[in-house]
């Protein structure tokens, strides 16, 4: 008779690193339009599922960037640190697909041309260095372009399967983009594990729980949420930065997305802002203004 | 960590009226509706280690309860502290009951003696209790600390008063006990977290 091989709980280690899966984009899309169901904000998680549709459609066609991590590279730096324009080049063929599904949709945004001047402002949100949210339909699509390059850049790279030692936890090691929240996982292995994900290339980086990822000051977070609605969602909220952002748990709804989950709770944004915490995490499909 | 250029900004529902989110489709007085139907619930997550045994396995606590009003905290909620490498997450049994230790009517919750002779515990203050323990530790070892022994040698130990430290203390706590109840030389010195 064979028994299974069984571990002590310390033998799991889970990887610091996850690369986004090669259909990101097509996952967004169903749950933006699983949760438009029956949401006052229905045409707009509608019409987000078709930008995330043609994302997909685009990332699909665009194949390998065949860009590798460098030989012994030490995670000291963003892995694409000197490399952006290399990885980059892509988008302006990106972005008029993108903007004519938009079309298609109602949503009227710039040509290339006009859409290159929004540039600063997109790259100032998704570093998480802007005071506001994107504030035009054209900023949102022309963020969604490079979302499809970077996350075809991630997806080709071979990140160590197992525990890397970040230089820093606040950004992206992949590309240096703020986080748009965490996950945290349900399930065999990696249950109850924090991730934080990319807001541009989704690649997702192990965080410790119970700790403001902010401000990484140790005192003790609260969590904020909704009283008989949207279960797997919590903002985590600092009292020493008086920020927060949002974790998505899939122990309660284990298709949680979080930039979709985010887009579809923004009641608790508005609910938390009122208590005096401050959003520290980008989405840029988030419009405000 | 380099969090000098992270900026905050804050989702009022100003701008979720805005014209551009607006322009995708967005229609802000159904979900401005719903955001006062909504009531914000409030917890909070601490790390802690389960008490009960050896293995020292770290904990989640959630408490509901807002510690800047006069609100009484609760505690709603315990499981295993993923990030903690000795379980991983993982409870057994009697960890993952905690909560119910921690709420039990019959909990120890203050120090409390039994005179000698007398049959009814009584409570005595944390500040009581450690002085009558302190008075119970001299007076042992004043009468049983033993600084040579019979063939003369230098041993200064105290064998008679034993220590059992805490499964939750650190590396930091556990060097200190050790190094406070060595120069009083006890030598009965055992942790919880070997039981
Ligand atoms: S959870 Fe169980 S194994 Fe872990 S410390 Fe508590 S009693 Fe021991
Ligand atoms: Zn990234
Ligand atoms: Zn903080």
């Amino acid at each position: 008779m064979q028994f299974p091989p069984q571990s002590l709980p310390s033998a799991d280690d889970y990887p610091s690193l996850l690369r986004p899966g090669t259909s990101l984009f097509a996952r967004r899309a169903s749950r933006l339009r699983t949760l438009a169901g029956s949401a006052p904000a229905a045409d707009w998680l509608n019409r987000l599922a078709l930008l995330c549709d043609a994302q997909q459609t685009a990332f699909d066609a665009l194949g390998d960037l065949g860009l590798r991590l460098p030989a012994g590279f030490a995670w000291q730096q963003a892995v694409s640190a000197g490399r952006e324009a290399e990885i980059e080049a892509a988008w302006p063929a990106i972005y008029p697909q993108l903007a004519s599904a938009m079309a298609a949709a109602g949503v009227a945004v710039a040509d290339l041309g006009s859409a290159q001047a929004s540039l600063p402002a997109v790259r100032a949100l998704l570093a998480g260095e802007a005071e506001a949210a994107l504030q035009s339909p054209t900023e949102a699509v022309l963020a969604a372009a490079l979302q499809v390059v970077w996350t075809r850049f991630a997806q080709g790279l071979d990140v160590p399967t197992g525990k890397v030692l970040l230089a820093e936890r606040g950004h992206c090691p992949c590309c240096g983009s703020a986080p748009l929240g965490s996950i945290v996982f349900a399930g065999q292995g990696r249950g109850g594990a924090r991730y934080q994900e990319c807001s541009l290339c989704a690649t997702r980086w192990n965080a410790v729980r119970a700790r403001c990822t902010l401000c990484d000051d140790p005192g003790v977070v609260a969590y904020l949420g909704i009283e008989d609605a949207f279960p797997a969602v919590r903002a985590e909220a600092c009292e020493h930065c008086k920020g927060y952002s949002k974790l998505y748990f899939q122990d309660k709804d284990l298709v949680v997305e979080p930039l979709a989950d985010d887009l579809a709770t923004l009641a608790l944004d508005v609910l938390v802002g009122e208590q005096g915490y401050a959003r520290g995490a980008p989405n840029p499909f988030l419009l405000t203004g | 960590m380099n969090m000098n250029r992270r900026q905050f900004f804050k989702v009022c529902s100003a701008g979720l009226g805005g014209s551009s989110i607006a322009l995708m489709g967005f229609s802000p007085n159904a979900a401005l509706a719903e955001v006062r139907t909504f009531k914000l619930a409030r917890a909070t997550e601490t790390r802690n280690i389960c008490p009960y045994c050896s293995v020292s396995c770290g904990v989640l606590i959630y408490s509901t309860g807002d510690k800047s009003k006069n609100s009484q905290s609760e505690i709603i909620h315990i499981e295993g502290d993923p990030d903690n490498p000795v379980n991983r997450g993982t409870l057994c049994p009697k960890g993952a009951g905690l909560r119910d230790m921690i709420q039990s009517q019959n909990r120890l919750k203050w120090p409390e003696v039994r005179e000698a002779g007398a049959s009814e515990w009584k409570k005595i203050s944390w500040n009581e209790a450690l002085d009558r323990i302190a008075k119970h530790m001299k007076a042992d070892r004043d009468a049983n600390f033993v600084a040579q022994n019979k063939d003369g040698v230098t041993v200064n130990r105290w064998t008679t008063t034993g220590f059992l430290a805490s499964s939750a203390a650190q590396n930091e706590t556990g060097y200190l006990t050790v190094k406070m109840l060595r120069a009083l030389g006890m030598t009965s010195i055992d942790t919880q977290a070997r039981i």
